[in-house]
């Protein structure tokens, strides 16, 4: 097995497990919303992993915590009913 | 070649995708929104730093201004990074983005967008119906796409 094989291999794993953890945010988006708004969730494993205030601190929660970063999810969670602007 | 989108962006009906994106030192799974409202496709300080760039380090280059009067400061990455998406049939396309800009903004959704520029280089159309489907579709000729794949070869 060569260096891009090994490479395309390791991505395929990472979106085949983020698509997981990004079925768990969506399904459960509304309670999150309820629970958690105007803060950052990470879902790694299809769990909820952590949760904070700022982007910094859950970064470093990830990383105290020892979780898998190659397929975490860290998603801001907006108030229930505000408009999203880009 | 059609590249489908998703609609719901957590609750709202932005068309967004999940790609995964490979720095120099990690690959990272990204939720990204499409924003043709955007000049420029900006990678969220979030993310950014979930792919080991030391944005903290990095100098500001440019502000962006909104429909606010806050303004958000953007510095430059220029060590490559290579987005890889699915199209219909779930084969990856892998494209190259030598220079980026990356929001120093650590306030706000940090939302991670595919701008006006990324569409544009890359011959992207945009189909976008909220009531229906969304996708970005090529042409399957495209010289520009899977570049990173020819040089692996």
């Amino acid at each position: 097995m060569n260096i891009a094989s090994d490479y395309m291999d390791n991505e395929e794993k990472v979106f085949e497990n983020a698509q997981k953890n990004l079925k768990f945010f969506d399904d459960n988006f509304k309670s999150f919303e309820s629970k958690f708004p105007n803060r950052f969730v990470a879902v790694s494993g299809a769990n909820l992993v952590a949760t904070s205030e700022t982007v910094d601190d859950i970064l470093e929660k990830v990383k105290e915590r020892k979780i898998d970063e190659s397929d975490l999810l860290i998603e801001f969670i907006p108030l229930p009913g505000s408009i999203l602007v880009l | 070649m059609k590249f489908p989108l998703r609609i719901n962006y957590k609750e709202r009906f932005i068309p967004n995708v999940l790609i995964t994106v490979l720095g120099l030192r990690s690959i990272r799974p990204i939720l990204v929104a499409i924003d043709t409202g955007s000049d420029t496709t900006i990678l969220s300080y979030k993310d950014a730093n979930t792919l080991q760039i030391p944005v903290k380090d990095m100098s500001t280059v440019k502000k962006i201004y909104g429909i606010g009067k806050d303004e958000v400061e953007l510095c430059e990455y220029k060590k490559g990074l290579v987005f890889s998406l699915k199209d219909e049939s779930n084969k990856t396309s892998r494209i190259k983005l030598d220079r980026i800009y990356i929001s120093k903004d650590k306030e706000g959704a940090n939302i991670t967008i595919i701008g006006i520029d990324f569409l544009k280089d890359n011959n992207f159309s945009l189909y976008y119906n909220p009531n229906g489907q969304a996708y970005l579709e090529k042409d399957d000729l495209d010289k520009n796409i899977d570049q990173v794949k020819e040089k692996e070869k």
